[in-house]
């Protein structure tokens, strides 16, 4: 029998820092065993938007929205906030150290219902990571065809705490990406994107809806509240917005009783929701 | 089916025979509780009351080692924590064995994935052997009739035993494959059908003394309409968070993960957890979903009573064994705010 | 087994059926004249519960609630931790001695004004009966179907008839060893003229045995059914941080390895904490799922602190506590999250 508390081993590869407060740093693994990253990778099985756990030997496991794409093959990138026991651990780890990864798990995007519409990609703060998944997904070679027009909305408190900065300036540059970049406050002039909340940006310079559009939201509570406030004016009926939540997990499977909102279980009935299904949610989260 | 009649004076010898077969566990009374504890010759048998403890814990144990690991050089190594011998619980109540058919449920059927089948829950569901007693005289707090089942219920059970005064009817239920490993010929006979019919007529005499009351089943009102309900914030200003309710439940299942060790030797475990206990949900950031008793309380009744029927073809999850009701510091009793439940625009 | 001091007990004239049943009407009476007068907006209490013995703390608002309020020997939790949590200010606590006691120890700390935010409508309590006593009579928790305190008899209706046995042997183990039965300061105090004897607490726990070694062993032997559920905790008068020390690392207390190890440690760290604080009220034994005598701890503590310093908790609103004790870490306003 197939135990889902098994791990694949995955091995440390390399480490980034992402903000200017160094409490984000994004991790790239690699696989032990390639016939375990042929079944992480094999096709329909890992699709962005899902999440897995990883695992801290003696420390702890959390779950993370996994930052990189299915394309990306044989390599996981997670960009994890150091705020909790295991986050601290891991953002002390070597590279070389031994983690172990259960997964992938969840629902991930919609692909089937995203395919020829217009994408609309809308983050905020520290869950820009499951997004970076689906953009890179998207503009691949292979996948690019499948979609329309891409609009990215993408916000940070400051210029410093954006992530992945260096592939930010290639999305922008993009032709076939419709990017905007914002920040809260700026601390220099140079800053050449929007200034201001992702909401009222999106409010300003999204397309107003018809039925090709499709929106994915990640983001902290309260961006995500307005978001939605924005795209319904825009048009977006309930089944076009698609949201990925957040809760405390512990087994990443429906098991263990502590994600659930009323009778949903985050972990694995999600944990991206159409905002349809949102609507219909208990105030539980 | 096939019947068969163990004189009580033989029971002994034939408890001690299965012990020669299986890890056998029986209800032994110490000082006016009731627990499931390992067969020995001389113990001080208790068919009649109910266990402090349900069955649950044979099959979800409170704290269970689940993977161990060993790190050298560069390698991980991973091992499942061994199966155990095969385990026969003799005496269970018939709402604790049905309970255990409700916890499979979530952790061993009806998965929404495939690959997620609890493999410590489903082994020991398919290696333990349970058989029941039946209870003629429903207990204070006993209201198993009201939830779907019934003093000789037979969910979950290889074997269902009535008791006769100076002997033991055991029906085995040939569906079980687990069932024929309880026939010994030397000490059983086979049941007459005189016995059969007095069996029968216990049964439903113990099952007309719990008939009359209320039903436990899903309120018709919507979750919205029951989440706003203000029974939870009056219920919350008694209730005390404690975990007594949710570990003497049969079918609470909620577990919490550690990871323990250090170097190159670690463990993950698990242990009961609590929807009571506010850490339960408490995310990393801070924020709390369920930050205070009122959440916590009404995510327990209302998982038992509206979500779990929701998902899993209207069985609300509760068995009625009553140990909530009998053991809670403060007098909640699940079958009182299961009618405040239904009574809401009813 | 009862305690050798219990023959004391025997010689009391007790309490009668009709002096309780009396109290409980009196208490009414009183309580609804307060809730009409206006002179609080509510009295906390207990109320008959779904089962017998299990009444629960109940709050009533107006004169028709408080036709529900109850007094007999199963009002056994101590209310004194249930009062702030309403949010409730004008409020009358019926207490027996210990929940008094419980609430000077909260005046001392500081977490409320027992003079000016309590209506103190005191008990003279006659000792709460233990459940667990009762049940193991009638055979088994679901026998009893029914329960009814006479003088010296309580009487427990099970499936198969009547069984009886001596109130002297159905008395809490807390309420045998209890040093103050009514409030010492009230606003008002219900009386019962009755004589009070007091037996002296006595060890039954093995604590006393001469070495470490086989100490550790029967504690270990007594805690060994604990579930961690925390309700000794969680029924505490006394047990008010606003995060308790398991829900820093609670990880750390469930482990799988050395488990009872573990379990000790909770009881003792939590037995410190409580230590020269601890009423002894006994909610903690009586609430405990498990019967463990998780209440023997403290009372060892007591002891020593009684010895060492001569100081005995909750007696006096004004007293000076003896450096080193506990002090909770409580805010008001945010809440508790366990």
């Amino acid at each position: 029998m197939h135990n889902p508390y098994t791990k694949y081993p995955v091995v440390l590869h390399a480490v980034t820092n992402e903000t200017a407060d160094k409490n984000m740093k994004s991790f790239e693994l690699h696989f032990e065993h390639e016939d375990e990253a042929d079944r992480f990778f094999q096709e329909r099985v890992f699709i962005p938007g899902q999440f897995a756990m990883l695992w801290l030997p003696g420390v702890g496991e959390i779950p993370l929205g996994i930052a990189s794409s299915p394309t990306e093959r044989n390599k996981l990138l997670f960009t994890v906030n150091r705020i909790g026991k295991v986050t601290r651990k891991l953002h002390e780890l070597p590279c070389g150290s031994v983690l172990g990864i259960r997964g992938p798990l969840g629902n991930g995007f919609p692909w089937q219902d995203l395919q020829y519409k217009n994408i609309a990609l809308i983050g905020g703060g520290y869950a820009f990571t499951t997004l970076r998944s689906a953009l890179v997904y998207m503009l691949h070679p292979g996948h690019r065809k499948n979609f329309g027009d891409i609009h990215l909305f993408y916000g940070a408190r400051n210029p410093g705490m954006l992530l992945y900065k260096n592939e930010l300036e290639a999305w922008v540059e993009h032709d076939s990406v419709d990017a905007h970049i914002s920040v809260d406050t700026v601390g220099s002039s140079s800053w050449k994107h929007h200034v201001g909340l992702i909401p009222s940006i999106v409010t300003q310079e999204l397309p107003e809806a018809d039925d090709t559009v499709c929106a994915l939201v990640c983001g902290p509570p309260l961006m995500i509240k307005f978001t939605l406030l924005a795209l319904r004016e825009k048009g977006y009926s309930p089944a076009q917005v698609f949201v990925s939540l957040e809760n405390r997990m512990k087994c990443g499977i429906g098991h263990c009783g502590r994600c659930t909102i009323g009778k949903v279980c985050v972990c694995s009935d999600g944990p991206v929701f159409s905002m349809a299904e949102l609507d219909g949610m208990l105030q539980d989260y | 089916m096939s019947s068969f009649i163990v004189k009580k004076e033989r029971l002994s010898s034939y408890l001690k025979r299965l012990a020669d077969k299986f890890e056998v566990h029986v209800p032994v009374s110490k000082e006016g509780m009731s627990l499931f504890a390992p067969y020995q010759e001389n113990l001080e048998l208790d068919f009649g009351s109910h266990p402090r403890l349900s069955a649950k814990s044979f099959f979800l144990p409170q704290r269970e080692v689940m993977l161990q690991y060993g790190t050298t050089g560069e390698k991980l190594q991973q091992e499942q924590a061994a199966a155990h011998f095969q385990q026969l619980l003799f005496g269970v109540k018939p709402c604790d064995a049905r309970a255990i058919e409700i916890n499979a449920r979530l952790l061993a059927d009806n998965c929404s994935q495939t690959t997620a089948q609890d493999v410590y829950f489903k082994t020991r569901l398919n290696t333990t052997i349970m058989v029941g007693y039946g209870c003629d005289q429903p207990g204070a707090a006993c209201f198993c009739s009201s939830t779907g089942g019934g003093a000789f219920n037979t969910t979950g059970l290889d074997a269902l035993i009535t008791d006769l005064g100076d002997e033991l009817l055991v029906r085995l239920f040939e569906d079980r494959p687990n069932s024929q490993k309880l026939v010994d010929r030397d000490l059983m006979e086979e049941a007459t059908g005189e016995v059969l019919a007095a069996a029968a007529a216990i049964a439903e005499n113990a099952e007309k003394k719990m008939s009359g009351m209320p039903e436990l089943v899903k309120p018709e009102s919507g979750d919205s309409e029951l989440f706003q309900l203000e029974l939870w914030e009056e219920t919350a200003q008694r209730c005390i968070n404690c975990g007594i309710c949710t570990y003497l439940c049969p079918t609470c299942t909620c577990f919490d993960i550690i990871d323990e060790g250090s170097g190159e030797c670690t463990t993950q475990s698990r242990c009961w957890d609590s929807c009571m206990f506010g850490l339960f949900t408490l995310h990393a950031s801070g924020h709390n979903p369920r930050p205070g008793r009122k959440e916590r309380l009404r995510q327990r009744f209302m998982h038992k009573l509206s979500y779990f029927p929701d998902r899993y073809d209207g069985i609300v999850g509760c068995v009625g064994c009553g140990r909530c009701v009998m053991y809670c510091p403060v007098n909640i009793d699940i079958r009182e705010i299961s009618r405040l439940m239904a009574e809401v625009g009813g | 087994m009862l305690p050798a001091s219990c023959g004391a007990w025997s010689a009391i004239v007790f309490l009668r059926i009709d002096v309780m049943n009396e109290l409980q009407d009196q208490l009414i009476a009183r309580a609804k004249a307060l809730l009409e007068e206006k002179r609080v907006d509510a009295i906390l209490g207990f109320s008959r519960g779904t089962l017998p013995m299990a009444h629960r703390p109940f709050w009533a608002r107006s004169s028709e609630e408080a036709e529900q309020l109850c007094w007999d020997e199963f009002c056994l939790a101590n209310l004194a931790n249930f009062v702030p949590l309403n949010g409730e200010k004008n409020i009358a606590v019926i207490v027996k001695g210990c929940d008094w006691r419980s609430l000077v120890v909260h005046h001392q700390e500081g977490r409320l004004d027992l003079s000016s935010q309590v209506y103190v409508l005191g008990i003279d309590c006659d000792g709460m009966l233990d459940p667990e006593k009762i049940r193991r009579a009638a055979g088994g928790p679901e026998r009893v179907l029914e329960v009814s305190c006479a003088v010296e008899q309580i009487q427990i209706t099970t499936p198969d008839g009547e069984v009886t046995i001596d109130r002297v042997h159905a008395y809490r183990q807390s309420c045998l060893e209890c040093i103050q039965r009514a409030p010492l300061a009230a606003d008002e105090l219900l009386e019962n003229p009755k004589p009070h004897t007091f037996p002296d607490s006595s060890d039954s726990s093995g604590m006393e045995s001469s070495d470490a070694g086989s100490r550790e062993e029967v504690l270990k032997n007594q805690f060994k059914d604990c579930l961690m559920c925390f309700a000794c905790r969680d029924i505490c008068p006394l047990c008010y941080c606003t995060q308790c020390f398991v829900d820093v690392e609670k990880s750390h207390w469930l482990s799988t390895q050395a488990s009872i190890d573990r379990v000790l440690d909770f009881h003792f760290f939590r037995a410190h904490h409580i230590a020269g604080r601890c009423t002894e009220c006994g909610a903690c034994e009586t609430a405990c799922p498990m019967n463990i005598s998780v209440r023997q701890l403290v009372t060892r503590l007591n002891q020593d602190i009684k010895e060492k310093s001569h100081y005995v908790p909750g007696l006096e609103l004004d007293a000076e506590a003896p450096d080193g004790l506990f002090r909770p870490s409580y805010h008001e306003h945010s809440r508790r999250q366990r």
